[in-house]
């Protein structure tokens, strides 16, 4: 005898510091940003409290984007796919839905970020990337 | 500085319980208001819910026998932060009570909703019987909760 089913886990996030202010630029001025690392020069997005490479705390807030390229991406079972956007003036790719068709999907494409409507202060504040107009880099 | 922000998310747990041998008997008798326990033929020790093995003596357990939907309180508490139910998913509208039950018959006791959540009414001891819910299912939630006989 097998029993299945599913229970609902309802819990909140607490985004800290940088992460709270990274939510709430992209909620409150569609705005997506990073920390530039005073050391290694990285840019590193989402928005950090510190460097993990040199550990030092991190000051310098600078936007990034909306516009990216596609470092990789993966098909989901649904047809849909996941994103890795190397965002425009970014060091490091961060993961969110590509919007569109997935078949168009290649390293390298144009991409750009597009802004959900109803805005909450979450990473689905980003609707998703799409194919940016004009195509390829 | 921006306000701290705490994001909701909603996790959905899906999950498969493989029931024992024994386990699956007991959960079959529920679909007919049906409890049975294993009792040791070491010890005598009457198990509910049934377990393959006597935690004691370390036989094989086998000998059926029956059990009332009736018994006593041997524990309680009144819950106020109320916790998950693993079978719904949903909580329980608290406060709520909760017992060990000792039904007539058994030597263990039953974790389960009391329908009783006033301290000043509920006692080690006070007599309670199973309510069963209207569909039986052959799942431990065929019982509801237990009232308490005044």
């Amino acid at each position: 005898m097998i029993r299945s089913s599913a229970i609902r886990i309802p819990f909140r996030y607490a985004a800290g510091t940088a992460g709270s202010r990274f939510l709430a630029a992209l909620r409150d001025e569609q705005r997506i940003l990073g920390t530039r690392c005073t050391s290694c020069a990285r840019l590193l997005v989402p928005l950090r409290a510190f460097c993990p490479a040199c550990g030092i705390e991190m000051l310098e807030e600078v936007e990034v984007g909306p516009g990216g390229t596609l470092q990789s991406w993966t098909l989901r079972a649904d047809g849909t796919a996941f994103a890795l956007v190397l965002l425009d003036g970014a060091s490091t790719g961060i993961v969110h839905r590509l919007l569109g068709a997935a078949g168009e999907a290649r390293c390298g494409l144009r991409v750009q970020a597009r802004f959900a409507v109803d805005r909450r202060g979450g990473i689905l504040d980003i609707a998703g990337f799409e194919p940016a107009q004009g195509g390829a880099a | 500085m921006s306000e701290p922000i705490l994001v909701p998310i909603e996790m959905d747990q899906s999950w498969r319980y493989a029931a024992t041998a024994a386990m699956a008997r007991f959960c079959e008798g529920l679909k007919e208001c049906r409890i049975e326990a294993l009792r040791c033929e070491g010890c005598g020790r009457r198990y509910l819910p049934p377990r393959p093995v006597c935690g004691n003596c370390h036989l094989l357990l086998r000998d059926w026998v029956p059990v009332r939907d009736e018994g006593r309180l041997a524990a309680w508490t009144v819950v106020h932060v109320p916790i998950l139910d693993a079978r719904s998913g949903r909580t329980r509208e608290a406060p709520y009570g909760m017992g060990l039950i000792r039904l007539d018959g058994a030597d263990t006791t039953l974790n389960h909703y009391v329908a009783e959540h006033d301290p000043s009414r509920l006692a080690i001891g006070l007599r309670v019987r199973a309510v069963w819910r209207e569909r039986l299912e052959g799942a431990i939630d065929d019982i509801l909760h237990f009232e308490v006989l005044r």
